[in-house]
């Protein structure tokens, strides 16, 4: 067992009731946990495993990026800075220290690096174009929040750390996480 | 373009002597996927649209006469070594003429007729957020990526064979 899974064992053990880890498909409970440690041990082994290999696919599209070439998309397309990697790649740290949903990224032809999570009626997503700077906004359930150019902390921006762990939740505790397009209807304004 | 009202008068009046028409509301238009980083399990990533900002116009082909010429064409001029047809997104005319800015009554895009003599179904999405009255109105940034987001549900992907995907679990 790696460090990274006793970490994770030991949370759960500390926890003492149900806990959702990695994709959350599946649930690991108490009694289980008690009565059967190599259940358990393979339960939370194969999710940390899960949580680790989708982080690291991230990571290793994010520093393909780097690589690619001028008009990399047929439309005059430009790869991000370093700055940009190195920003998007602390915030992808921040969130598998806090052991939350590693989200899909994306790059625009702008250079522009875009994190985000999605299922059938909620969005977050959080792109990247300056150094150490982050601009948000979700949608959920029809209403819509965000910041631009926020100086990115462990410790800001809390609205969007919110977000981010609520989805995580609601992520752990369904069956399904199926990417689906959202109807229609265009969000209304919540706040800011 | 100066004025928003300027912007969307230019729907109404044919831009190109190639053009067969101006485009109509029950038209089609699709555009041209050369990466397959813009395409994530059946579905067109919001990045791909993010030339709708751009002031040189975002570029579609109308479906229907003149299709398969023009994209051939615009297959032949895109592709390079690096870059590879993968496929067009389909959106309904009337659906990107009915996309305003939140809490206005401005239109964020019109959808104009701009053919080239060998590129027929050629036209151009642009953008009123470059017009000087919208601009008045600061948007912020994450409201256009919001609207960038919501403008990629618009579109359906066909993949270079010509199917359309669904979207399925990541």
């Amino acid at each position: 067992m790696d460090k990274y899974t006793s970490t994770l064992l030991k949370a759960g053990i500390t926890a003492g009731f149900l806990i959702t880890i990695g994709h959350g498909n599946t649930v690991v409970d108490e009694n289980k946990m008690l009565t059967s440690g190599s259940y358990l041990e393979s339960t939370v082994s194969q999710l940390a495993e899960q949580s680790k290999t989708k982080y690291d696919e991230v990571i290793h599209e994010l520093d393909s990026y780097l690589e690619l070439p001028d008009n990399w998309d047929g439309y005059n397309g430009t790869q991000p800075t370093e700055e940009v990697v190195a920003t998007v790649k602390k915030f992808l740290n921040f969130l598998n220290d806090k052991q939350l949903h590693t989200p899909d990224i994306m790059l625009s032809g702008t250079g522009e690096v875009a994190l985000f999570w999605k299922n059938k009626d909620d969005y977050i997503e959080v792109s990247f174009e300056d150094k150490d700077q982050l601009t948000y906004f979700f949608t959920i359930n029809d209403k819509f929040h965000g910041e631009d150019d926020v100086y990115f902390t462990e410790k800001e921006p809390m609205a969007l750390y919110s977000e981010i762990k609520q989805l995580h939740e609601k992520l752990s505790s369904t069956s399904t996480t199926s990417i689906i397009p959202q109807d229609d209807k265009f969000p209304t304004m919540m706040m800011g | 373009m100066s004025s928003y009202e300027e912007c969307i008068e230019k729907e109404k009046v044919s831009q190109s002597p190639h053009s067969p028409g101006l485009v109509a509301d029950d038209e089609q238009v699709s555009r041209v996927l050369l990466t397959p980083k813009h395409v994530k399990n059946g579905q067109v990533l919001p990045v791909a649209f993010q030339d709708i900002y751009s002031s040189r116009g975002f570029s579609v082909l109308r479906l229907g006469e003149n299709f398969d010429e023009s994209l051939e064409k615009t297959i032949e001029d895109l592709e390079d070594e690096n870059n590879q047809y993968v496929g067009y997104a389909i959106a309904e005319v009337s659906e990107v003429r009915a996309f305003y800015i939140p809490k206005t009554t401005y239109r964020l895009l019109i959808v104009i007729d701009t053919a080239t003599k060998v590129k027929k179904a050629h036209a151009d999405i642009f953008s009123t957020r470059n017009t000087d009255d919208i601009k008045k109105l600061g948007i912020k940034k994450f409201i256009k990526n919001l609207l960038r987001y919501e403008f990629s549900k618009l579109f359906k992907y066909n993949n270079r064979n010509n199917s359309s995907e669904e979207s399925s679990t990541p």
